[in-house]
């Protein structure tokens, strides 16, 4: 298992857009992926769960992958997060 | 004719044929009776989805083809919403127990996840509810379309319009969905009844350039024509000739102005010293930082940051948490331009309940502004830590207003320095470099504008309380309101000598009062040296027009 911690830096933080974006990118790794804030988490590869533990602009959330290919998918996902911009 | 004064959500003029979509009832709702009637209804869901699938597919390529994929990109989420495996499965299962026919067991879906998205403590999660209900409400009333129904009259359809003259939607919610039905020119704004401005369906409506006004409702029965002003926020109903002809011209001119924006966006206006003339917008609202973006403005001149303190008394002024994420959203909008946030300027004509003090015999030379923050450090002391938090994500710059003394702008310093020492020492990360900057606004200011420029990273000057200080007139006072006057030779003077002490001292000084959105004196600002002019947004193309030619 691998885990990295991150802030939500984007002002809309996990929304639709880039939550679809997200999901999407998720998606390309086997691992399972999850996403955690405040003790909720949620299957990284569904938009609707994503949605629904609410990630904004300011909160901190934890990536966790396990599988094949967790690294790759943690490094992946945790840039594709820093990145966002909307 | 009828006038009806609305709420501006998106700016701009149309005129159109009133269409209004009435949300279509649907069939009330039958439970399958046999095992026959549960599978025809699980092939209907089959078929609707696919059905609906081709629809959003289309509707995508026309918006990425319109509008780039960031828009495009949304249909692409509101697929992902509606076609989620994991529900489709639900809706499966209520259908199969014989609970509910396919339309009624996909509205019952849709509706538990947009009640789950209400809980959030996000405003703008919680308003995706909206999103949620409109996409399986059409998700089911293409179910119904594929038995056939629903009846065909087509609630789209205006027997007014006999030469396709374009439309404006009224509607309950903007849904995304709606807007896309319509076919590119078709239509020309929208009235809802909602005032919400975070919606996707405003926002899309905003980047289609939609005008659109809120708060509004109609009787959905009548087609006419109507004027809509999504600038003022007015609808009207029924207009005469000579008011249609009125407002095509408004159309036009905003048209004209429009292209003319992207025309001048790039084009600099050298300043005195050559380097090219910075344009930049006051601000008053966080939501304001993106439509200064698109009036071409470079950066923000002036944060006001009253709003904050508006509504709030003194056991709930805002935190220092919630003011840290407000001024970290304008950063970010503004990406790496500089933004100039003002400490709060309370008092004056601004007072604050429960901080500004009441019964001041002479409240704009009484304890307002710089004063107030300097003797209730408590609140002063909490803006300036939520400063320094948001400091990493922009080009932040802090201005401290109403400033008389060389005395007062360190005692200022003084703050800052002992709140960024506490937050370092708590490891939160800054900005290691912020300018600070004064607003120069009191004629004391002014005439010691070579001591201030020695400890300042930037002056700007505030012309409207400089004007009025100089020449002890209170201009909201009609009895005296005519001898307000910017040109007055004191002011004039004044306003000379702070460019040239800022010059002198090596530092910039722009001007955000109203002189700089005025284009006579726009260019009399510049010819002073002033290298930065900071204006409503909606004037930055008017003034930059009026300075090039």
């Amino acid at each position: 298992m691998t885990t990295v911690t991150l802030s939500i830096k984007n002002p809309t933080g996990l929304h639709t857009r880039p939550g679809t974006r997200f999901v999407k990118q998720a998606r390309q790794f086997v691992s399972n992926i999850e996403i955690e804030k405040s003790n909720k988490s949620a299957d990284a590869k569904n938009l609707i769960r994503v949605m629904k533990i609410g990630i904004s602009q300011g909160d901190t959330v934890i990536l966790r992958a396990d599988g094949q290919d967790e690294t790759a998918a943690i490094e992946h996902l945790a840039a594709f997060i820093e990145n966002l911009e909307e | 004719l009828v006038r009806i004064e609305g709420v501006p959500l998106s700016p701009g003029v149309a005129v159109g044929v009133l269409t209004c979509v009435v949300a279509q009832s649907l069939p009330s709702r039958r439970v399958p009776q046999d095992s026959a009637e549960i599978e025809r209804e699980l092939a209907l869901l089959d078929s609707g989805k696919a059905a609906f699938e081709s629809q959003l597919m289309k509707r995508e390529e026309r918006l990425r083809a319109a509008l780039g994929d960031d828009e495009a990109d949304l249909i692409e989420g509101f697929r992902e919403i509606v076609f989620d495996q994991e529900t489709l499965l639900g809706v499966r299962e209520t259908i199969r127990k014989g609970r509910l026919d396919a339309p009624h067991a996909l509205l019952e879906a849709g509706e538990a996840h947009a009640r789950e998205l209400e809980l959030l403590e996000d405003p703008y999660l919680r308003e995706r509810a909206t999103d949620f209900r409109a996409l399986f409400r059409e998700f089911a009333s293409v179910l119904v379309k594929e038995t056939g129904g629903l009846a065909s009259d087509s609630s789209k359809s205006t027997d007014f319009d006999c030469n396709r003259t374009t439309s404006v939607l009224c509607c309950q919610e903007i849904s995304v969905i709606d807007l896309l039905s319509f076919e590119n020119g078709e239509l020309a704004g929208i009235v809802t009844s909602t005032t919400s401005k975070t919606s996707h369906g405003i926002i899309l409506a905003r980047s289609m350039g939609l005008p659109v006004v809120g708060g509004v409702s109609f009787e959905p029965a009548r087609s006419v024509r109507v004027i809509v002003d999504g600038s003022t926020g007015t609808v009207v109903m029924d207009p005469d000739d000579a008011e249609v002809e009125a407002a095509r011209e408004l159309m036009e001119a905003e048209i004209a102005a429009a292209s003319e924006l992207e025309t001048l966006r790039g084009v600099l206006v050298p300043g005195k010293h050559n380097a090219p003339v910075r344009f930049t917008a006051n601000i008053g609202l966080p939501v304001q930082a993106e439509e200064a973006l698109r009036r071409g403005a470079e950066g923000v001149g002036l944060m006001r940051t009253e709003f904050l303190f508006m509504g709030s008394n003194s056991a709930s002024l805002p935190s220092e948490q919630s003011q840290t994420s407000v001024y970290r959203s304008v950063l970010l909008a503004m990406k790496d331009r500089p933004v100039k946030i003002r400490t709060l300027d309370a008092g004056g004509d601004k007072p604050v309940p429960g901080l500004t003090k009441e019964g001041e015999s002479n409240p704009f030379l009484g304890l307002r502004s710089i004063r107030l923050s300097l003797s209730e450090q408590k609140v002063f002391r909490t803006q300036v830590r939520a400063l320094l938090r948001a400091s990493t994500y922009g080009n932040l710059h802090i201005m401290f207003p109403m400033i008389i003394s060389v005395e007062e702008l360190r005692e200022a310093k003084r703050v800052l320095a002992e709140e960024r020492a506490e937050l370092a020492r708590q490891g939160v990360a800054m900005s290691v470099s912020i300018p600070v900057g004064i607003m120069v606004e009191t004629p004391a200011a002014a005439l010691i504008a070579s001591e201030l420029a020695a400890e300042s990273d930037f002056f700007s000057v505030g012309t409207n309380d400089l004007t009025q200080y100089i020449l002890a007139v209170d201009r909201g006072n009609d009895a005296v309101a005519s001898l307000y006057d910017s040109s007055h030779p004191a002011v004039v003077r004044a306003l000379v000598e702070i460019a040239e002490s800022a010059q002198a001292a090596g530092i910039p000084a722009s001007v955000c009062g109203e002189m700089a959105g005025t284009p006579e004196h726009a260019r009399r600002l510049i010819d002073m040296g002033y290298d930065e002019l900071s204006m409503d947004a909606v004037s930055i193309l008017r003034v930059k027009a009026s300075l090039i030619r």
